[in-house]
């Protein structure tokens, strides 16, 4: 804002908002040196250490394929990935599609469907609501 | 959005493929679901069918093949800087409750260590957000940081270890916006003259608020933090969250054969103890009950809060209301805790019904876990008694015959003793 002010003000004003910007910074560095400094601890926990984990290699397309459509049972991801499936059988003929619900509750694992899945060299698409 | 990506950053997978659909999903028709299809991913921009299609096929690049271990370090002190600035540095992070707090220098920290013989570095417990999401853990100098950041004094800090070490949010991140109670019985109830009576759940008592700020503020930093949109998704929040109420069970107020909760949990009349109840969501007031139909009225007066998915309740019973409940048979809390379970209920297609029911509890029935699986067999109108965590405490100062049963569900007792 002081550099603003310098461009559009007269040689006069010029050197009156100088003097006006130098006081108001001296007056600012006082201050500043007048209040405690504190050094203070962290109040966070420990995060656990994260392993990544690669993506699944890609098929070069889904012709001939078939997409796994899992529901987590939440919140209507099931009438949701039904919907999707009649879409896919209109606009993507050539991909075959399952439809599933995890067994379990939401964040429950499922081995056996993963298993299923891998079996017949399928790819999955997970509704997850929230 | 930022949440599903923070989840899969901590699974390990940043660079997981995400399509978004507009939301909510649940309670549309058909019809507005295919629009949601046809349409376009509202965050990415781009048609959503086309999206997953190539989601599924495109080739993975460097990041995504990436793997190796990764590890978060963080800095132990901050500073020095000016209160302002540091106060300010703090609200930015959300690791206060957005109000001023007592700056936690080495000073005040180690005053604090002084009110219990654990060692600094030793580790208290572990919490996270929700269940889903990773555990963070916490020692016991992060415990005092935030005891001093809420004001609290060393005397109350083995209560508030107690209350680290039971490992219950008070902060949880479901979008149910829950908050939590703790409960005190035993010696430390007159040594921090905590409340039992009058307002003895709200902020009417020193040691009460303060103990609660400090578990409040713990739960947000210890657990990997309460962030809106990231580490806290509570739709509305909850007025009863910003302090949880801290207060004793009134032990002159138990009539006879009724047990503190302390003793009912296995601990000593003596012992300082420290029960916790998470899942807080409301709470429901009355006056007595009438002789003529307090069957009817207690179910009624339980049943009709909240969603039967949730099996927990928590009555807190002024000390006036107890002669009415033992004519009625209930000459402990255990009788009237089973009459509870017994009788409110609620038939099976509308329990099948509820969306948390549905969301939480379906999922399980089909995988053959009881009671679910046995419950989805029912009969229509068959009644389900949907309660398994009923607990009874005695709190209140007797100005008027009033009481509340409130939406928790009991977590665990610790001994405060073993934190001296």
């Amino acid at each position: 804002m002081l550099l603003t002010r310098l461009a559009h003000s007269t040689p006069r004003d010029v050197g009156r908002f100088f003097l006006f910007g130098v006081a108001m910074a001296c007056a600012g560095t006082v201050a500043a040196a007048e209040q405690p400094l504190y050094t203070v601890l962290n109040p966070t926990g420990n995060p656990p250490p994260i392993e990544r984990r690669a993506m699944a290699s890609r098929p070069m397309s889904l012709s001939g394929k078939t997409v796994y459509l899992v529901d987590e049972t939440f919140d209507g991801g099931d009438k949701f990935l039904e919907e999707m499936q009649k879409w896919m059988a209109v606009h993507m003929p050539d991909v075959k599609t399952v439809f599933r619900a995890k067994k379990g509750s939401y964040a429950a694992d499922d081995p056996d469907l993963w298993k299923e899945i891998k079996s017949v060299n399928g790819l999955m698409v997970m509704a997850i609501g929230h | 959005m930022d949440l599903v990506h923070d989840k899969a950053y901590e699974e390990g997978m940043p660079a997981l493929r995400l399509a978004f659909t507009h939301t909510p999903v649940g309670g549309k028709t058909r019809k507005e679901l295919d629009e949601y299809i046809a349409g376009d991913d509202p965050v990415n921009k781009r048609p959503f069918m086309q999206e997953i299609a190539d989601d599924l096929t495109r080739p993975l690049n460097d990041e995504e093949k990436k793997t190796g271990l990764v590890k978060r370090e963080k800095k132990r002190l901050i500073g020095p800087d000016t209160y302002d600035n540091i106060q300010r540095y703090f609200d930015e992070r959300f690791w206060t409750d957005q109000l001023p707090i007592i700056m936690p220098t080495e000073e005040r920290v180690a005053a604090m260590l002084k009110a219990t013989h654990h060692r600094p570095d030793e580790i208290v417990g572990k919490m996270r957000v929700t269940g889903e999401r990773e555990a963070w853990e916490y020692t016991v100098e992060t415990v005092a940081v935030n005891a001093v950041m809420a004001g609290a004094k060393p005397e109350m800090f083995p209560a508030i270890l107690a209350l680290a070490a039971s490992q219950t949010d008070a902060h949880s991140s479901s979008t149910s916006s829950m908050a939590a109670m703790a409960v005190f019985n035993g010696k430390i109830v007159n040594e921090l003259d905590l409340n039992s009576s009058t307002g003895a759940l709200g902020l009417y008592n020193n040691a009460g608020a303060l103990v609660g700020r400090a578990w409040s503020l713990l739960s947000m930093n210890a657990t990997g933090g309460s962030v809106p949109g990231h580490t806290y998704e509570g739709v509305q929040g909850n007025p009863m969250a910003d302090i949880p109420a801290v207060f004793a069970e009134n032990i002159t107020g138990l009539p006879p054969g009724w047990n503190p909760l302390g003793v009912q949990k296995g601990f000593q009349r003596d012992d300082s103890v420290v029960s916790t109840f998470d899942g807080c969501q409301s709470q429901n007031t009355m006056m007595v009950l009438q002789d003529e139909d307090w069957q009817y009225t207690l179910a009624r007066f339980i049943g009709g809060l909240g969603s039967p998915q949730r099996g927990g309740k928590l009555l807190l019973i002024d000390p006036s209301v107890t002669p009415p409940l033992l004519r009625f048979g209930f000459d402990s809390k255990e009788k009237l805790i089973k009459w509870v379970k017994e009788n409110v209920t609620i038939p099976k297609n509308h329990y099948w019904l509820d969306q948390e029911v549905i969301n939480y509890k379906l999922g399980p029935a089909r995988a053959g876990i009881e009671p679910y699986a046995s419950w989805l067999k029912l009969p229509g109108d068959a009644p389900i008694p949907y309660l398994n965590n009923v607990e009874v405490v005695v709190v209140g100062g007797s100005g008027n015959i009033r009481w509340s049963v409130n939406e928790c569900a009991y977590r665990r007792s610790v001994k405060v003793d073993d934190w001296r």
